[in-house]
């Protein structure tokens, strides 16, 4: 069998035509940006060889590490509440007693059938400090305290965040779901069997059986933070101030709006190497053994 | 008698309406997109932004269908999604049978290389892939279009699929090959049907990433015939204002696809689970 | 299973046969439109017969604008009957898709630019200087002086564009019925400001109304109370010949804070675009509303007479009025410029320059816009002017425009980072940080 699955020729026929395209495609102008990360350029005219100038510069800039920050706190965000509140709704939802079932699955995705520019618009209302349903909710249960959601420098990038964990649940929930619902039952049933309770069943037992779909949950999740772009591009343009810039949108508004290519180019190759290095280090932890049923 | 054990389960009221909750949060923008486009601007900003239209506005969907071509702009976005999807997945079920199931040194190395496709943001390389598809000799055709969004969305589709493989027995390919078929039969006649669920997956994911784009469509197709709908939407944001309630006519005709895709879609791999618990079983 | 599938395709087909129907009968109705009166009727002094297509990168949308391409092309179709336009929309995406277009020299024939994106462009030689075309035809003896000093020169001295707005103010508008119904005296300095906003607070109305999402917004606001301390304004801090720690500025922002502190926005403004806070005026939840001068005709449509603007901001000390005359706005370069990858760079000028006249006679004709760029003798608005036109067209003359809209800077870095600072100074910093991260900016990037 080990002949079968080395040869090499059927290796090389089944995988060649990817690379081919993902690298001419995706990685070569990924070389070309980091290349043009050592020059002073603004996207048009000669660009001017400066080596380290850019990334010096960077490291000096306080807008760098607020994006960081911001991509970072994005990302845990996305981790904590759309990989949670979709794995809770997976799991409830495997339960055949609910009634149902199928309207609430296609439910939860419909979130993310919509474009980014409807969800924007939607949250924009809600948020809406005068007349936006939340601050109508709190007014309701009588609380005095009113948020200016998006306008505050301090809330604005977790509103934001907010935004992209209603909008993104689709995907991780049906991925979850569809982890779940492949494993075997009599994994569960051993377990019952054993005398395990429900939350014993569903921690000790389900999860773990789907590590590898986590797996692509957190790549997903974390990497979505951190490059998160189109959100507060619609919502709140960044602001107030920089508050709710991330690094991809401070690549945006080096290169296009100043016209500093070059520093635009920098900061891309600093996205890339933070998204790499969450990928290698997810997969470092989660990939052990692959699970077979 | 086994099944009945474990699925005789008693119905968590508490858990009922946390399911319930969380479908009205799900579903209500769909109906807030569907008022919005029956209503005028001031009411969308103003006056009545999340009830039901208190004058609706069909005139809004004249105009969306009337002042641009929603028609073409429908059915350039509907070849660039079909064959992208197709090309797709014919490129990486292969890839991703031979990064989980074959037997190579730099298999994971590869597999690493791939998923830069996931995170890169298109901003970042929007002018070196710009003037690469220029030296193609593929601007202004469909081609401009198809190729990037295959290799962007090839990891993703990748990743699913060979985690998908990853999880089916290794005795299935033993027996192929005891029964004496190679290793592009097995491949094509066992392995693929069995992750079924994945490609259903992929199809959706990808059809709606590839749908909903908006970027590389507005910079690399710029010739009027070529638009998709994304592009054409912006055509509503005016030079000082928008005309919001035609706006969201066109996103309510672009989003009927989509969730008729999924309806269809989520079918098969509700069928397919089933059917593969089966096998595997 | 079956019925289900079956349901999912008689869907799609009746949806996709609805969606032909419906716009079948009415075709692609821009081309079909533009290129039915490309019929030449006679040859006229084109030179060549056959069509020609030139793309056209303009506002088009579903509002006027639309209307106002169809207007210039016929006009243009006068001189050059075998021309056509295909129409590609204008993006408010940042520049994002013509620098990217640029970068791959597949440019629109003839494009809008405005101000901030001329220089890059004209750098990298992607758009044709248009200086011997000017001279040449003598193209500037039609415009006005104003636009001849503000609207035509970028800042390396050459044409780029043929203007299609002539100088305008930025104007705070007030609500007349509302300072009526409350008793508040239509404020002439900034302490009769203060007692507005604080009258219409205590009354559940929104002083001011802004959408200051979009950059330029605040820093006009800016310019408004600075330019009475310093004309320079903000312009002055990006060319580096002036601080925020300067004592005319540090005034200005003092006074800034004060009017921010006592509540003259509504709640969101930073978060808010021009339809959010347009619905607030014109809904008559907000006493008074900053714009450019293009937004009388929308404002009175909307309200009828019962606006006007101040004669000059409110924001100056009570004695000293000498620059009152300072008014935020100004002109720019803004206009139709010419693609270096044109296949006819003569051809693609006239009709550039023409389409530009069009464009600025529909305005002042259709719409009543006061500020064109060229001599309006002769031309007769098929509109009423409301009264604040012909406030605005009297005093246009004597209006002192020393600063710049942030947008329309030369100084990039500035120009994106001031606003950005502007907008954390709106929703709460301190004056000290405030000042403190403008020194510094101006350190870093002034002067550029």
């Amino acid at each position: 069998m080990n002949k079968m699955l080395g040869n090499k020729k059927a290796i090389a026929a089944f995988t060649l035509p990817v690379l081919f395209v993902f690298s001419l495609i995706v990685f070569f102008p990924i070389i070309q940006t980091i290349q043009k990360s050592f020059y002073d350029w603004d996207g048009l005219t000669k660009p001017i060889f400066s080596g380290f100038k850019n990334y010096a510069e960077l490291l000096r800039d306080p807008l760098f590490y607020q994006a960081s920050k911001n991509g970072v706190l994005f990302a845990i965000v996305l981790v904590i509440f759309q990989i949670g509140i979709s794995t809770l709704l997976a799991l409830a939802l495997m339960n055949p007693a609910i009634p149902f079932r199928r309207f609430f699955r296609n439910a939860y995705f419909i979130p993310a059938v919509l474009s980014v520019t409807v969800a924007c618009q939607l949250f924009s209302s809600i948020y809406n400090p005068e007349f936006g349903m939340i601050n109508k909710l709190f007014e309701t249960f009588g609380l005095d305290w009113q948020q200016d959601w998006l306008s505050d420098t301090r809330c604005s990038l977790l509103a934001v965040a907010f935004v992209s964990v209603w909008h993104g649940m689709g995907y991780q929930f049906s991925i979850i779901f569809a982890g779940l619902k492949s494993v075997p039952d009599q994994y569960q049933e051993a377990a019952m069997i054993d005398g395990a309770n429900r939350f014993q069943i569903n921690t000790k037992v389900l999860i773990p059986l789907i590590k590898d779909t986590y797996r692509i949950c957190l790549i997903m999740a974390i990497t979505g933070g951190i490059n998160a772009y189109s959100y507060m591009q619609i919502l709140t343009k960044g602001g107030p101030g920089t508050s709710s810039h991330t690094l991809t949108y401070m690549t945006f508004r080096s290169a296009f709006t100043i016209g500093e290519y070059g520093y635009g180019c920098a900061v891309a190759a600093m996205l890339i190497l933070q998204c790499l290095t969450a990928t290698f280090l997810i997969n470092k932890f989660m990939r052990s053994e692959s699970i077979t049923y | 008698m086994k099944k009945l054990f474990i699925f005789r389960r008693k119905k968590n009221y508490f858990t009922i309406v946390l399911l319930i909750l969380f479908s009205v949060i799900s579903i209500y923008p769909l109906l807030y997109l569907l008022f919005y486009s029956l209503k005028t601007n001031d009411e969308i900003f103003y006056t009545n932004p999340f009830g039901i239209p208190l004058a609706p506005q069909f005139d809004n969907y004249r105009r969306a269908v009337q002042l641009f071509d929603i028609v073409g702009f429908f059915k350039n976005s509907m070849v660039i999604t079909l064959f992208s999807v197709m090309a797709i997945l014919i490129l990486a079920l292969p890839f991703s049978y031979a990064i989980s199931r074959m037997h190579w040194k730099l298999k994971n190395t590869v597999s690493f290389y791939l998923s830069l496709g996931l995170f890169i943001p298109i901003q970042v390389i929007i002018v070196p892939l710009s003037i690469l598809v220029k030296n193609m000799h593929i601007s202004n055709t469909y081609l401009a279009l198809i190729i990037p969004y295959i290799a962007f969305n090839l990891a993703f589709a990748c990743m699913v699929l060979s985690s998908s493989f990853s999880s089916l027995p290794q005795e299935l390919e033993e027996s192929a090959f005891i029964d004496g078929s190679g290793v592009f039969r097995t491949f094509l006649e066992i392995m693929i049907p069995l992750v079924k669920p994945a490609i259903s997956t992929a199809i959706i994911f990808a059809t709606m990433s590839i749908w909903n784009e908006y970027t590389l469509a507005s910079i690399l197709a710029t010739d009027q015939k070529l638009k998709t709908l994304p592009v054409g939407l912006t055509s509503f944001v005016g030079e000082h204002s928008t005309d919001w309630g035609a706006m969201g006519a066109c996103l309510v005709i672009a989003s009927i696809p989509t969730v008729i895709l999924y309806l269809c879609c989520s079918e098969q791999v509700e069928k397919a689970l089933t059917v593969s618990g089966a096998v595997k079983g | 299973m079956r019925k289900r599938s079956f349901l999912c395709v008689a869907l799609t087909t009746v949806f996709l046969f609805c969606l032909t129907a419906c716009s079948g009968s009415v075709q692609n109705v821009d081309t079909a439109k533009v290129s039915e009166s490309a019929q030449p009727e006679t040859a006229k002094d084109s030179g060549s017969d056959e069509y020609i297509v030139l793309k056209l990168y303009t506002h088009y949308d579903s509002g006027d604008t639309n209307k106002r391409v169809e207007y210039c092309t016929e006009k243009v179709q006068e001189k050059y009957p075998n021309v056509s336009f295909e129409i590609d929309p204008y993006q408010q995406d940042g520049g994002q898709s013509i620098k990217a277009r640029a970068a791959t020299g597949d440019l629109p024939d003839i494009l809008f630019l405005n101000d901030g994106s001329i220089l890059p462009l004209a750098k990298s030689g992607s758009i044709l200087t248009l200086d011997d075309y000017i001279e040449k035809n003598d193209y500037t003896s039609g415009l006005s002086q104003s636009a001849i000093d503000n609207c035509l020169y970028s800042s390396d001295g050459h044409i780029y564009q043929f203007p299609v707005n002539g100088v305008q103010p930025y104007l705070w508008y007030y609500n007349k019925d509302l300072f009526d119904q409350y008793n508040v005296k239509v404020p002439e300095n900034f302490d009769e400001l203060l007692t507005a906003i604080q009258t219409f607070r205590d009354n559940d109305i929104i002083p001011m109304a802004l959408f200051a999402k979009e950059p330029w917004v605040s820093g006009t606001f800016f310019d408004a109370f600075a330019m009475k301390e310093a004309p320079g304004g903000l312009k002055a801090l990006s060319e580096g010949t002036a601080k925020a720690s300067d004592e005319g500025y540090k005034k200005a922002i003092h006074k800034m804070k004060q009017a921010i502190d006592a509540g003259i926005f509504q709640q969101g403004v930073t978060n808010a675009d021009f339809d959010t806070a347009f619905a607030l005026f014109s809904s008559g939840k907000a006493a008074m509303f900053q714009n450019g001068g293009w937004c009388i005709t929308d404002i009175n449509k909307q309200m009828d007479d019962n606006v006007d603007y101040f004669d000059s901001y409110p924001t100056n000390d009570a004695d000293y009025t000498d620059n009152n005359g300072c008014f935020a706005g100004g002109g720019n370069a803004e206009g139709y410029g010419v693609a270096a990858n044109t296949a006819d760079p003569e051809l693609a000028m006239d009709v550039a320059a023409l389409f530009a006249k069009a464009q600025a006679e529909y305005d002042y004709v259709k719409n009543g816009l006061v500020n064109a760029p060229f001599n309006t003798e002769n031309l007769i608005p098929e509109v009423e002017l409301p009264d604040m036109s012909k406030k605005m067209g009297k005093q246009l003359s004597e209006m002192k425009f020393t600063s710049k809209n942030v947008e329309m800077i030369s100084n990039r870095e500035f120009g994106t980072a001031f606003p950005e600072e502007l907008q954390k100074f709106i929703v709460g910093e301190s004056e000290e940080d405030f000042i403190k991260a403008v020194d510094a900016l101006v350190e870093k990037a002034g002067g550029q």
